[in-house]
């Protein structure tokens, strides 16, 4: 994590994730990202019309 | 460590939806939605507020009368107050905030062409929620139940940026001229080096060159986002530059139409350059409809010329992956394949994925171009009726451009639109007042009748609409007045000297280069 990064408050709360992300690195939030929108994706072909 | 908090603000907040919700459904915020013309959001309100509000009464329930014990469970549903949270306020603003801000501005007038103020300044939801989580951190700070949610930002922007994807298809793409094409890319990837160069001589952050050289080069707020991961840019680089593309947009919105009219561009002149030097998409479209009140030939080419941006969104995020570690790690020789293996973000491929699924045409017609496509087999209760015909015919004297009469008499033989160009040159006419109102609204509803939007495509725009909405509240969220001030004004400056340089370059070309046929 960059050092200018800085948390939203002073002092770091989260022992999970970053200040940015509650994920463990940005390629699992990518992932995650995927995920949802192949979600959303597969939601919106079956049941919109 | 224990993540959730004991705290009825989340159910508080459910009940709330809920009720705003109810009191939609039941015409009780009637006179509140007329006045702020928002009955097109009726039916986002009820549902969205039910479901959300919902989920917020049931979990805020938990919270309060729950067991909770360090693990997934707690850690995961600790982010729903945050969530919630952002999302109430994107809510507000979207529903509420942005409407009444239109309202305000609608009532002095326009102030460029058919234009109104918060469309110049480009005061929609995004730039009113950055600045709302801007004002909500400084100055009241976020509640500590909401912190863990505001972390989850971010994931709302990508699968946004992925979902994108969807809005394009490559048949349209196909139809982009060559020309434009070499000029759109020949102009991003030299504003991204120049931005680059002046950023490592001015000495600011890697961070903030990289993801500004993204936003001046390809535009907007995608491209921002889709580059910010690769450069591990913060939340106030990304804030800046979506602030230095919207003040550039807006200086160039008045400028342009002034330079292009002194010069005397063509239309096609005019597009080819307010679409390759203006950077925000809705601001290309403001300055070709103030260059071209009565027809849209000016917004076709630039719209085209704007899209074309898109295709060079990948190779943008390679080259910085690259030149970001080349520069952080201070090793000149990197594996080129390697530093793109590791650090091209995996949801920029989620949108080219969804570009390629859409191109597919299984969500809307393959040759869509953002869900909208022509097709003129219609039905016959959607034709034009004798008495409107009648109207036409009484009023084709008054149409003087060849063009124009062909279209107006292919219309009244037909009852309906018969191409692609014929719906053009029909909006054209429309935007020209050249006929009286009645024979204008007969052409729209001409119009209206050819053009589809794909439902498909219209839910995904709502859900891109919500998930950026929702991130860039918590972007906001992350940024303080100390981190701005840390930013200094230097990235405008960039910005206002690689923005000079690409339109001064791009109006040459255009003057030497394009006629009026691409």
């Amino acid at each position: 994590m960059s050092k200018e990064n800085k948390p939203v408050t002073a002092k770091p709360k989260f022992n999970r994730g970053t200040t940015l992300t509650i994920f463990k690195n940005d390629r699992y939030e990518d992932i995650i990202a995927l995920t949802l929108s192949f979600l959303i994706a597969l939601g919106v072909y079956f049941f919109v019309d | 460590m224990i993540y959730t908090q004991k705290h009825p603000a989340l159910f508080l907040m459910g009940a709330f939806m809920v009720i705003t919700g109810a009191l939609t459904q039941f015409g009780l915020m009637d006179s509140v939605i007329n006045f702020l013309s928002i009955k097109k959001y009726v039916s986002e309100i009820i549902s969205l507020s039910y479901i959300f509000g919902g989920i917020s009464c049931v979990v805020g329930f938990w919270n309060l009368v729950g067991k909770h014990k360090k693990g997934h469970l707690d850690y995961y549903l600790s982010t729903v107050a945050g969530v919630i949270f952002i999302l109430m306020i994107s809510m507000g603003i979207r529903w509420f905030v942005a409407p009444f801000v239109a309202v305000l501005s609608k009532s002095m007038g326009t102030v460029m062409g058919d234009k109104y103020l918060h469309e110049v300044l480009g005061l929609n939801y995004i730039v009113l929620g950055i600045l709302t989580g801007i004002i909500i951190v400084n100055f009241f700070k976020i509640p500590a139940w909401a912190e863990n949610g505001v972390r989850l930002s971010r994931l709302g922007l990508k699968t946004g940026v992925i979902l994108l994807g969807t809005l394009y298809s490559l048949a349209e793409l196909q139809q982009l001229g060559s020309l434009s094409i070499l000029m759109v890319g020949t102009f991003v990837l030299g504003s991204v080096g120049i931005v680059l160069w002046m950023g490592i001589r001015l000495n600011i952050p890697n961070s903030m060159a990289g993801v500004l050289s993204a936003g001046m080069g390809v535009c907007g707020v995608s491209a921002t986002v889709a580059s910010a991961p690769v450069v591990q840019a913060k939340s106030v680089e990304i804030a800046y530059t979506i602030g230095t593309i919207l003040l550039w947009g807006v200086g160039c919105m008045f400028l342009f139409p002034i330079v292009g009219n002194i010069l005397g561009l063509g239309y096609v002149q005019f597009g080819a350059w307010a679409g390759t030097g203006i950077l925000n998409s809705a601001q290309v479209a403001g300055a070709a409809l103030a260059y071209q009140p009565d027809g849209i030939e000016t917004l076709k080419v630039a719209e085209i010329f704007n899209i074309t941006r898109v295709l060079v969104l990948p190779i943008i995020v390679v080259w910085l992956a690259i030149w970001y570690v080349k520069r952080e790690e201070n090793a000149p020789d990197v594996n080129i394949m390697r530093v793109a293996f590791e650090k091209f973000p995996i949801f920029v491929i989620g949108f080219l994925l969804m570009f390629a699924l859409s191109s597919t045409g299984m969500f809307a017609p393959a040759k869509h171009y953002k869900g909208k496509y022509f097709d003129n087999n219609i039905s016959a209760e959607k034709l034009l009726t004798e008495q409107e015909l009648t109207i036409l015919k009484s009023e084709q004297n008054k149409v003087q451009q060849a063009t124009r009469k062909e279209t107006i008499s292919r219309l009244i033989e037909n009852q309906k639109i018969m191409s692609i160009a014929d719906d053009d040159t029909v909006r054209g006419l429309v935007n020209a007042n050249i006929l009286s109102s009645e024979a204008n609204g007969i052409l729209k509803k001409a119009h209206k009748s050819v053009r589809h939007t794909a439902k498909k495509i219209n839910k995904f725009r709502q859900f891109i609409t919500w998930l950026f909405a929702f991130g860039l509240v918590g972007l906001g969220m992350q940024i303080t007045f100390s981190s701005i001030k840390q930013a200094g004004g230097q990235p405008l400056i960039i910005g206002g000297v690689v923005g000079t340089i690409k339109a001064t370059l791009s109006l040459i070309i255009v003057i030497l280069f394009v006629h009026e046929t691409i």
